[in-house]
């Protein structure tokens, strides 16, 4: 049985410690070999809009066009997807400043294309550096990439604030990347509930751990760190690796992060219908 | 969470074929299915008899009624077997078992009184009565030799037992039943079978025998008394195996007792009837016994499996008389010529009954007649020795194909192919009983099969099922984003058709309730309705959606009613009694929309009380906050516009009254003609310096007396001043409204997108405390860019534009517009200062150096 399925995913996302609901969504399609995280802003419930919407638009969006996609047409999905959300917001006072950070990863043959709008991030675990691929769309950062010192940008504003998010603006400028994949490379997709919870070395501890084998454990070890050092943000992280480095089970690997997605897509709605 | 080993296919399959190939091996569940299949196996196989030979002799309730209570004399037994003789029957076989003697009462006194006779001296006296000596009268001596025959008759008309042998002795072809007790023995017999019985023994099998092969070995026995055993022509084993379910459907052919083998009453009738001795009788290879040249094929421990017949027509398969019937005389005794005659009890209460694959009650002597037929016949059904490998090959066969094949197919296809084997296994069966005679157990796989059929079929509708909900919920979820898209692109009934595929729960009913007030701004009051009722379709207490219905449904008619009149410039919209039907909100009535503001939409209304024309700001505040964060919301709100409508200043807005109504927090204020600022901010629409100077001093003057009465407006921007050139009235609206917003977004969000900050003053930014000198910096902003169309600071992105107003210094006016006086460059430094200490510390202040700035001014002629 030979499996069209060339990635490996293991995705999991929890609401945290500290908030009610969770306002990520997150897609994994392993058989296209894509992979979206999103991180909703926005009051009442417009944050989970903006992120389903997100989410639910890209997907549609990627789904109608030719593959292999060019980076060209990834931006342009992008900016229709904001377009969208945007007009909705500006219809709708419920609505009104909402948005989304989001990250989009698709795996295509020997390289994985990342475009990213806010302060969703990729991680790449190569051999025994794990580096941040991608650069937050925050106010700070955009500071520190003119070359203020990290210090003065803290002082003017708060790290937590995005520059753009899809949705809040009538313009809106993904950062689009390609970059080749080694075949032991580790891919980690998050939201910023995981990266503000814990320090570069301790995803790379955990990554590297024993369970090396098993995604969905380090998946789970991920969330579970992030929640014990307070959660203070919904958390969602995606794991994703070329196949042929899982010796065994990938079957299983796939199913576990389909379930994985749905059982979390099912709590949340009996969670929200408590509410 | 795991997809658990538990879910394959193989491991269903797999645990499912153990456990039944366990039930079938430890428990009578599946044994009582084979049972059963064999029955029906066996009532097919069943077939007409031709040329029958045996007949039964039945002692039936007729006989017992007439011949009196059974046990009967044996002389009953012997005049029947004498009457038979006459018809020579090829052989006659006794199912009655004589274990004891039969002793009439009557019959020791008539002994002893021959025996006195004989002994007494009259006997002697009158021995011979040729005696020359003998002066007795001749007659007396022969009514003593008549006495004695009398007595001797008596003796044996008494003596029945002696009567039975004397018949069975005359007709020298009667076979008795012999009873062993199946057990094993555990020391030597109580007493050796007397030599009688031997005698009727089959010789020892030649080959050795392997425990299961050996014949049933028993341990004790009931054989005939010696005088009838002395004249049986044979004698058998009268046993049968009773399954658990009671029913007969194998009898041993063979017995052991203590090394010596006898043969049941079957197979020595069937032997005799073939004029065979029982040494003719020899074991041979695969159970399988030989008489003469008969095979007969049995099963473990030599047990035949007869076939049972049943006759073409109605009644009995064996022809069957009453005793009494033949007893009488009534049925010729050549009747009985060359047949088979069985005798037995067939009646209620001493016959013993069993059922039998084709009978729920048969007797004893039936079931014989059955196994003697099926022998000379040689009819028997065998389990063939490889028939547990068969069952096993099946077993796998089923089990690979509920793990591989089944699994593969779909539900119909599955259906179809798992009939068609189970009536295959059926065939099989069938057809080897019936032609082949050979009974194999595939009751066991095909219940594996069709159990197999549904355990796969259940859970393929469980995973589907799931699968379905988890796509239901996910396409659900899509098409509900897909809505609100269409929606946003103004679609609304592209959104509505998309909405109506999602489930409908509280957020859904929140969704549609927007998109009925989306038709209703669009006029289109039908479709207003039709989406309200579908929410009260499914929630009819959700907010005050059965009113919405009423109104979108009698303002969709009026709109059909004045289709004509519309022209005529009517534009109040009429419902069918003809009264105004206008939106109230509190105590207002909703005359018109004005446009949509940062958190709600402002509308024109007016007080139908005191007919006072009002601008109402709505502040849907639930779409920002909620629970506990709610409360405060609304607290904080009523503060501050409590605080806002103290103010009484004729540059600041009136405010007349706040309220809530449906969780839409409003204030109603003065409604100002004239526009904000935002047009005057154009490089080529610059106010001209004099009035923009007196627009300038009185915004600062105004917020002195704010800040006096500690209301700290915190939004200052050309959008919030109100300007009417006509009477040259400036007013500054919204105070303290910001605060609300971003004290919401701050608290709840960590991550938010900043709105224009332009006017913001660095304590603003850096999150600091902040008072009445933040509102002057902001001022001075709008008053730089009303002075040179430009923005103080000049970035090319936000994070720049922040970095610039809290860390540089702002663009020099001057180099932008060199025509202004300096007076008014060191008042703009002065209220840019970075640190608010260094800045104008009150409005009046600000105001007073514009003036005297302003009177440095060249006057033009």
């Amino acid at each position: 049985m030979t499996s069209k399925n060339r990635w490996s995913m293991a995705a999991l996302s929890d609401t945290g410690r500290q908030r009610t609901k969770n306002e990520d969504r997150y897609l994994c399609d392993p058989v296209r070999g894509l992979a979206m995280v999103a991180d909703g802003i926005g009051g009442h419930r417009a944050g989970e809009i903006a992120s389903s919407l997100t989410v639910t638009l890209l997907d549609k969006l990627i789904h109608q066009n030719t593959q292999p996609l060019l980076p060209e047409q990834i931006r342009q999905i992008f900016i229709e997807t904001n377009l969208a959300i945007h007009q909705l917001s500006l219809s709708q006072p419920q609505y009104q400043g909402m948005g989304s950070a989001v990250i989009l990863a698709l795996f295509q043959h020997q390289h994985v294309t990342v475009a990213h709008v806010g302060d969703c991030r990729l991680y790449r675990l190569r051999g025994h550096s794990l580096e941040c691929l991608t650069k937050d769309h925050t106010l700070y950062q955009d500071l520190l990439n003119q070359g203020h010192s990290s210090a003065q940008a803290r002082e003017v504003v708060s790290p937590h604030t995005l520059s753009q998010a899809m949705g809040s603006a009538t313009q809106i400028n993904p950062t689009i990347d390609q970059f080749s994949i080694h075949t032991e490379d580790l891919f980690l997709l998050c939201s910023d509930g995981l990266t503000d919870m814990l320090l570069d070395e301790e995803i790379q501890t955990i990554l590297q751990s024993k369970w090396i084998y098993n995604m969905n454990k380090n998946v789970q070890q991920l969330v579970h760190m992030a929640n014990h050092k307070g959660g203070a943000d919904n958390i969602t992280a995606i794991l994703i690796q070329a196949k042929s480095n899982y010796p065994f089970g990938f079957e299983w690997f796939q199913n576990t992060a389909h379930c994985l997605q749905h059982k979390l897509f099912f709590k949340r709605h009996l969670h929200d219908k408590r509410k | 969470m795991n997809t658990g080993f538990w879910r394959h296919n193989w491991f269903v399959a797999l645990l499912l074929t153990l456990l039944f190939i366990l039930t079938d091996y430890s428990t009578l569940l599946i044994q009582g299915l084979e049972r059963t299949a064999y029955d029906w196996g066996v009532q097919a196989s069943s077939r007409p008899l031709l040329n029958n030979p045996i007949a039964i002799i039945a002692i039936d309730e007729q006989s017992i009624a007439n011949l009196g209570r059974w046990p009967w004399s044996r002389q009953i037994h012997a005049k029947m077997i004498h009457y038979l003789t006459l018809g020579k029957p090829k052989v006659i076989a006794h199912t009655v078992l004589f274990p004891e003697s039969q002793i009439d009462p009557g019959l020791s006194p008539l002994l002893n009184s021959l025996e006195y006779l004989k002994k007494s001296r009259l006997k002697k006296i009158f021995a011979s009565p040729a005696d020359k000596n003998n002066k007795f009268d001749p007659l007396l001596a022969q009514e003593i030799r008549d006495l004695e025959s009398l007595l001797s008759a008596g003796v044996q008309s008494l003596n029945s037992d002696q009567q039975l042998a004397n018949a069975l002795h005359n007709a020298q072809n009667v076979l008795l039943a012999l009873s062993l007790n199946p057990g094993d023995p555990r020391g030597n017999p109580e007493h050796d079978l007397p030599e009688y019985v031997q005698r009727f023994s089959i010789p020892a099998p030649v080959m050795s025998l392997q425990e299961k092969e050996m014949p049933t070995i028993t341990q004790s026995a009931l054989p005939p008394i010696a005088s009838l055993g002395q004249e049986a022509a044979g004698m058998g084993i009268l046993n049968h195996d009773i399954d658990i379910d009671g029913g007969v459907r194998s009898l041993p052919l063979v017995m052991s007792y203590y090394g010596a083998f006898y043969p049941s009453i079957a197979l020595i009738t069937s032997a005799m009837t073939l004029n065979l001795k029982p040494k003719d009788i020899h074991f041979e290879e695969q159970g399988i016994i030989r008489l003469g040249n008969l095979k007969i094929r049995t099963n473990d421990h030599f047990r035949m499996r007869p076939l049972f017949y049943q006759n073409e027509t109605e009644g009995p398969t064996f022809t069957t008389d009453s005793f009494f019937d033949v007893f009488t005389g009534k049925i010729p005794a050549t009747k009985y010529q060359d047949k088979i005659v069985l005798i037995g009890p067939t009646a209620m209460g001493i016959g013993n009954f069993r059922p039998t694959p084709i009978s729920p009650a048969m007797a004893t002597v039936e079931i014989l007649a059955h196994a003697i037929t099926s022998i000379l016949n040689t009819n028997a059904f065998v389990i063939p020795s490889w028939g547990y490998y068969a069952k096993g090959g099946v077993y796998f066969t089923i089990f690979f194909y509920i793990w591989a094949f089944l699994p593969r197919l779909n539900a119909s296809a599955g259906a179809i192919w798992t009939l068609a084997v189970a009536l295959f296994l059926l065939f099989i069966h069938l057809y080897l009983m019936l032609n082949q005679s050979l009974w194999l157990q595939f009751m066991g796989p095909l219940v594996l099969l069709i159990t197999g059929y549904f355990v796969v079929t259940t859970k393929r509708f469980l995973i589907t099922e799931k699968g379905k909900l988890r796509s239901d919920a996910e396409s659900a979820e899509s098409n509900r984003m897909l809505g609100l898209a269409f929606q946003g692109q103004g679609q609304l009934d592209l959104a509505f058709e998309k909405f109506r595929k999602c489930p409908v729960d509280t957020p859904m009913l929140e969704i549609l309730y927007n998109l009925g007030l989306d038709f209703e701004r669009r006029r289109q009051f039908g479709k207003a309705a039709w989406v309200y009722q579908y929410i009260h379709d499914h929630h009819p207490q959700y907010r005050d959606v059965s009113q919405r219905i009423k109104r979108s449904t009698s303002l969709d008619n009026t709109v059909v009613l004045n289709g004509g009149t519309h022209t005529m410039g009517i534009t109040e919209l009429l419902d069918e009694s003809g009264e105004v039907q206008k939106p109230m909100l509190g105590r207002y009535v909703i005359e018109k929309e004005l446009g949509k503001g940062a958190m709600g939409t402002v509308y024109e209304g007016s007080d139908p009380k005191i007919h006072r024309t009002v601008a109402i700001k709505t502040l849907s505040l639930q779409n920002e906050f909620e629970g506990q964060e709610l409360e405060e919301a609304k607290k904080r709100f009523f503060r501050e516009a409590e605080s806002a409508g103290r103010l009484n200043h004729p540059n600041i807005v009136t405010i007349f009254d706040t309220g809530e109504e449906q969780n839409l927090a409003y204030i109603a204020m003065e409604l100002l003609k004239g526009h904000d600022l935002e047009r005057y901010t154009k490089p080529n629409h610059l106010l001209p310096l004099p009035q923009l100077i007196n627009i300038i001093a009185k915004v600062a003057l105004a917020l002195d007396y704010a800040h006096q009465n500690d209301v700290v407006h915190r939004d200052i921007k050309p959008a919030n001043i109100m300007y009417e050139p006509s009477s040259n009235t400036i007013k500054v609206t919204d105070f303290g409204i910001a605060r609300l917003t971003e004290g919401g977004r701050t608290k709840t969000k960590t991550g938010f997108i900043m709105g224009t900050p332009y006017y913001m003053s660095p304590e603003q930014i850096s999150g600091k405390t902040v008072d009445g000198r933040s509102d002057f910096f902001s001022l001075g902003a709008m008053f730089f860019q009303l002075l040179t169309g430009t923005l103080p600071f000049q970035a090319k992105d936000m994070a720049n534009l922040l970095f610039q107003i809290t860390q540089e210094p702002h663009r020099k006016l001057t180099d932008l517009r060199p025509d202004l006086p300096p007076c008014l460059e060191d008042i703009m430094n002065k209220i840019l200062e970075k640190d608010p200490e260094n800045r104008y510390q009150k409005g009046g202040y600000i105001a007073k150096a514009l003036v005297t700035c302003f009177k440095t001014l060249p006057r033009k002629p």
